[in-house]
């Protein structure tokens, strides 16, 4: 397939065009289409396929579905739904403590776009790890997804979410480490089936400075790091501030 | 820092549902080549949508971000599948391929989707179905240009043998 960066008759990519195929705008794309008879045609033919579907599906009535298969999945563990009420308070503490710090210093989409990011020279260049689990870490900034798979940085107003895929079943914990040993959960420990799962809480930064370690594996290691600072057998991370734009 | 997090509302949910469901069904149904299956992964898709996708509200390319929830919940079927490399026939909403697309080459590369590996499968999805070019993809998987050419490079040796032995 040839490079289509420099040639601006070559086709956006798919997700384009089906975006505006389903209506939102993309000035560039649609420039293109307007000029491209092949591209007009793809689009048409989806907004017709996509206008049958509509008519055709209720879509209350598949989210009623989704709902009800989440009901009827197994609790993850009940010490997630005590992760959920003890979180806000964690947070709290840690958001004040993190105010009153002096300043210091040091991806997507997925929608957006995201752009994936591999770790620097000193982290894993892919995110793969003994026992087949795999971090991504999510951050998004002003609406645009970043995926990372190693050390990032952060900044005011972006967050951060994990999402691992494991090839076996079993326990997982996440969360963020501060170097003043705050933890800031992002999954609370829970039994997992094989396949990928968000967190599903997100880390949201202030304009005081990070300095932490993102943490992910088995909640037993996960503890030890909490405790020790030993990082063997987890997936250790760091996050640290990133200078203003 | 502190935590934030908040799940879409079945309405929310709903009106993505709406909007983009056909082509979430499609992606899912040409990645799998089975109806049941895209229909299963599409629900899983929107399970992980109503518990914390809150974040599509504010990506200013929110189909995009979708595609990706379906690509993972996709690619988890096809490692719990492993299929062989017959798999059904294709149950596309319609047949339309993007511009760019070799539709033979695209359908080859789909059977051969459940004997990848994970990055594999997102290189062959970005490439044969999305029609990408290799730096964007690159850029997508968070790999270098010289890695997705390799990749490439093998998997058309792939589809070339396997086509030999289908022919």
């Amino acid at each position: 397939m040839e490079e289509r960066e420099t040639d601006p008759s070559r086709h956006p990519p798919a997700h384009r065009l089906d975006a505006i195929a389903a209506g939102d705008l993309d000035s560039g794309a649609s420039a293109h289409v307007e000029s491209c008879e092949a591209c007009t045609r793809y689009v048409g033919q989806l907004r017709a396929q996509a206008a049958r579907f509509r008519a055709e599906n209720d879509a209350r009535a598949f989210v009623a579905r989704a709902e009800t298969r989440r009901g009827m999945q197994p609790a993850r563990s009940p010490v997630a739904r005590v992760a959920w009420a003890v979180a806000p308070v964690v947070t709290a503490a840690m958001l004040l403590v993190l105010l009153v710090r002096a300043r210091s210093q040091d991806s997507a989409p997925a929608p957006a776009p995201t752009t994936e990011h591999a770790g620097p020279a000193s982290g894993p260049r892919e995110a793969r790890f003994k026992g087949g689990l795999v971090v991504v870490v999510v951050r998004e900034r002003e609406g645009i997804q970043e995926r990372f798979s190693g050390p990032l940085q952060v900044r005011a107003g972006d967050r951060l979410r994990v999402e691992v895929s494991t090839y076996h079943d079993g326990a997982l914990a996440a969360g963020l480490l501060t170097d003043e040993g705050e933890w800031v959960q992002l999954l609370a420990p829970s039994a997992l089936e094989a396949g990928t799962h968000y967190s599903e809480l997100a880390a949201r930064f202030d304009d005081s400075p990070t300095r932490a370690t993102l943490v992910v594996g088995d909640p037993a290691a996960v503890d030890r790091a909490r405790q020790r600072r030993e990082f063997g057998g987890v997936v250790a991370w760091r996050v640290t501030s990133q200078a203003g734009p | 820092m502190h935590q934030a997090s908040s799940p879409l509302t079945p309405e929310e949910a709903a009106l993505l549902y709406e909007k983009y469901g056909f082509f979430l069904l499609r992606r899912c149904r040409t990645l799998l080549r089975d109806a049941a299956s895209a229909d299963d992964a599409l629900q899983q898709a929107f399970e992980h949508v109503l518990r914390s996708g809150a974040a599509v509200k504010q990506a200013s390319a929110p189909l995009r971000w979708l595609y990706r929830v379906v690509d993972r919940c996709c690619y988890d079927v096809l490692r719990r599948r492993r299929r062989s490399i017959e798999s059904p026939q294709s149950d596309e909403l319609g047949e339309t391929a993007h511009p760019a697309v070799d539709i033979e080459a695209r359908d080859v590369a789909l059977k051969l989707l459940g004997t990848m590996t994970e990055q594999e499968m997102q290189i062959a999805v970005l490439l044969f179905v999305d029609g990408m070019s290799q730096g964007e993809i690159a850029a997508e998987v968070g790999v270098s240009r010289v890695t997705v050419n390799k990749r490439i490079q093998a998997l058309r040796t792939r589809a070339e043998q396997y086509s030999g032995r289908a022919s």
